[in-house]
C-alpha cells in the first residue's frame, strides 16, 4: 500500500519540516545553532498537556503552547544570547547545549520522569479513499502545519518584518545602517521560531499520545541533520528536506523493516549529503 | 550647524583611532575627509554612525546629541550612508535593497511591521530612487549580478531611500575606472544641487577638491588642516603628512650613496 505510506511520510515530514524550520529561521538571523529548540518542542507539548487539562480543547491547548513557547524563545535571545553575540560561535553554542539539558530536567522534575498520555479527543472525521486512510490527529497534523508553513511564507516574502529579516541575515550591519532595528527584528524571528517548534512538539505529542521530558532529544539531532539537509539558512530546502526525510523514514521502515533504526535514516543521509554536497541538498546556486 | 563634533574621541585599547576631533558642517554643504591610510577616516564615519560610541566627546546632529544612540535610530534620525568596501545585500534583488531602508517607518513598530507589505507605491518610490543613480535597468536583478560601480551605486540608492539630511560616503571612488569617477562625480554634483549635505571620504586628492566646500585633514586620528580644498593643497603640514614617507627616505637614500 505504497499511497498509504506516501502520506504518512508526508504527514510525519511536514512535522520535521515545522521544527526545523524554526531552527534554520533563527541560525539564519542568529547565526547560532540553537539546540535548545528541541527544549522548546518539548516545552510546547507540555504547555500544551496542561492547558489541553484545563481547557479540553485542542485549539486552546494549541495556542497555549504556541504563547508558552514564545515567550520562552523571547527570554532565552534576550537574556541568553543577546549578552553572549559578540564572542566566538562555539560559547552560545555551548550555552545552547546546556540549556537543553537544563529544561529537559526541569521537566523531570515538574512532571516526573514518566510518559504523561495526552487523551486529545476529538469528532470523527477520519478519511478514507480507496484503502488510503488519514485518521484524524493525521488531518489535525496537516492543517496546523500547512497552516503555519502558509504563515511563515507570508511573513519571510510579502512583509516588511520579512524583508528586515533578511536583511540582518546577510549583513547585520547594513541592516542598522538602514535603520533595520535588529534587536527586534531577531526577537521576532526567534519568537515565531520557537511558535513553530511548540506546535510541533504538541501535534507530536498528540499523535503518540505521549510527553515526557527527553521527548525533544531525538527531534534535537534529527532537526539538525534536516537543516543541514536543506543548506543551513535556506527554509525552503529545509521544509523540503524534512518532508523528504519524513517520507524516507516511512518507506524504509514499510518495505525494509526495522533492519534499520528509524531514527538513524536521517543521519545516515546526513553523512551522504555531507560527503557528496557538503553545502545542502537544495542549496541556492551562488548563495554565499 | 548641521552635523557638529565636539572633541570626539575612539579608542580601541590602547590604539587612540580617533583623538579629539572638532568639526562642523553646515546644511547644503559638502565636506571633505582625507588623510593617509589609519588615520581614523572610517572610524570618525563609524562613530558618527552610531557603530561605535565615542570614547570621549559628543556628536550633535540637527541640534540632538546623537552619540551614543544605537546605527539604526541615527540612520531614522537622517543620516545615510555608504560602506568602504561595497556591501550591498548580495542575494537580494536590487529592488529589495532599496525597500529595506524604505520600511525605516514600520521597523521600530512590531505589530505594523508584522501585517505592511510593501506595495506598488514603494516599489515605484524605489524604482524611481534606481533611475536616478542609473540602475533602471538593473531592478531585477540579483544584487551579486552587478558590477563594483553599480554596487556603490545602488549603496547611494539606498542611502537616498532613508530621505537623509546628510549622506555620508566612505571612499565612493575606490576601485572604480577615470570613466565610473566622473560618472560618480556627476551624480554627486546633480545631489549637491538639491541641497543635500555630504561627508565624503576621499583618497584622490583631484576628487575631493573638485566637489568638496571644504577639507578636513586627519592624521593619526586628529585634525591637522582644515580649509579650502586650494588651502589644503598647499597646507605644509598636509603634505608633510602625505609625503611625510618621501622626505625621510630621501637623506637615508642619500646616506647610502
Amino acid at each position: 500500500m505504497i499511497l498509504q505510506q506516501l502520506v504518512n511520510g508526508l504527514i510525519i515530514g511536514s512535522v520535521y519540516a515545522l521544527i526545523a524550520l524554526g531552527l534554520t529561521m533563527i541560525y539564519g538571523v542568529l547565526r547560532i545553532l540553537h539546540v535548545a529548540h528541541a527544549g522548546i518542542y518539548a516545552l510546547g507539548a507540555y504547555a500544551g498537556l496542561v492547558a489541553y487539562g484545563l481547557s479540553q480543547s485542542f485549539l486552546l491547548a494549541l495556542l497555549a503552547a504556541m504563547v508558552v513557547a514564545g515567550a520562552a524563545g523571547f527570554g532565552i535571545q534576550r537574556y541568553i544570547y543577546r549578552p553572549l553575540f559578540g564572542t566566538s560561535p562555539l560559547v552560545p553554542l555551548i550555552a545552547s547545549i546546556g540549556l537543553f539539558i537544563f529544561m529537559e530536567d526541569l521537566y523531570r522534575l515538574v512532571f516526573g520522569p514518566n510518559i504523561i498520555p495526552l487523551n486529545a479527543v476529538w469528532p470523527s472525521f477520519a478519511l478514507e479513499w480507496r484503502g488510503v486512510k488519514v485518521t484524524e490527529t493525521q488531518l489535525v497534523i496537516l492543517l496546523v502545519t500547512g497552516l503555519l508553513l502558509a504563515f511563515v511564507w507570508f511573513f519571510t516574502e510579502k512583509t516588511r518584518l520579512g524583508l528586515a529579516w533578511k536583511a540582518v541575515a546577510q549583513d547585520l550591519e547594513i541592516a542598522q545602517a538602514m535603520g533595520v532595528n535588529a534587536n527586534l527584528a531577531v526577537a521576532s524571528n526567534v519568537v515565531l521560531g520557537s511558535v513553530l517548534a511548540a506546535a510541533a512538539g504538541l501535534l507530536v505529542a498528540a499523535n503518540y499520545n505521549e510527553v515526557y521530558p527527553t521527548m525533544g532529544s531525538v527531534p534535537a539531532y534529527k532537526m539538525l541533520a534536516i537543516v543541514v539537509l536543506g543548506g543551513l539558512g535556506n527554509p525552503v530546502g529545509t521544509v523540503l528536506a524534512g518532508l523528504l526525510i519524513g517520507l524516507v523514514e516511512t518507506l524504509v521502515v514499510a518495505y525494509l523493516g526495522y533492519k534499520l533504526p528509524r531514527d538513524a535514516i536521517a543521519f545516515l543521509a546526513l553523512i551522504l549529503v555531507l560527503m557528496l554536497k557538503p553545502q545542502g541538498l537544495f542549496a541556492r546556486k551562488g548563495g554565499g | 550647524m548641521l552635523l557638529e563634533l565636539r572633541g570626539v574621541k575612539k579608542h580601541f585599547g590602547g590604539l587612540k583611532a580617533v583623538d579629539g576631533v572638532d568639526a562642523g558642517l553646515a546644511e547644503g554643504e559638502i565636506l571633505g575627509l582625507v588623510g593617509p591610510n589609519g588615520a581614523g577616516k572610517t572610524t570618525l564615519f563609524n562613530t558618527i554612525c552610531g557603530v561605535y560610541r565615542p570614547t570621549a566627546g559628543e556628536i550633535y546632529f540637527a541640534g540632538r546629541k546623537i552619540s551614543g544612540l544605537p546605527p539604526s535610530t541615527v540612520a531614522g534620525l537622517g543620516i545615510g550612508r555608504t560602506f568602504q568596501i561595497s556591501r550591498v545585500f548580495k542575494q537580494m534583488t536590487v529592488l529589495e535593497n532599496v525597500l529595506v531602508p524604505q520600511g525605516l517607518l514600520f521597523y521600530n513598530q512590531p505589530w505594523r511591521s508584522l501585517w505592511h507589505r510593501p506595495g506598488l507605491a514603494e516599489a515605484e518610490k524605489a524604482r524611481r530612487l534606481l533611475q536616478r543613480v542609473g540602475l533602471a535597468e538593473k531592478v531585477g536583478l540579483t544584487a551579486a549580478q552587478l558590477s563594483l560601480a553599480e554596487q556603490r551605486r545602488l549603496e547611494i540608492a539606498r542611502a537616498l531611500a532613508l530621505k537623509p539630511k546628510l549622506l555620508m560616503l566612505d571612499e565612493p571612488c575606490a576601485g572604480l575606472s577615470q570613466e565610473e569617477i566622473r560618472a560618480f562625480v556627476a551624480l554627486v554634483k546633480e545631489l549637491r544641487q538639491e541641497r543635500l549635505t555630504m561627508v565624503l571620504i576621499e583618497h584622490n586628492m583631484a576628487v575631493a577638491a573638485e566637489l568638496c566646500d571644504r577639507i578636513v585633514v586627519l592624521s593619526y586620528g586628529k585634525k591637522i588642516a582644515e580649509g579650502r580644498p586650494e588651502e589644503i593643497q598647499r597646507d605644509p603640514a598636509v603634505i608633510q603628512a602625505y609625503l611625510g614617507e618621501e622626505e625621510v627616505e630621501r637623506p637615508v637614500r642619500a646616506s647610502i650613496r
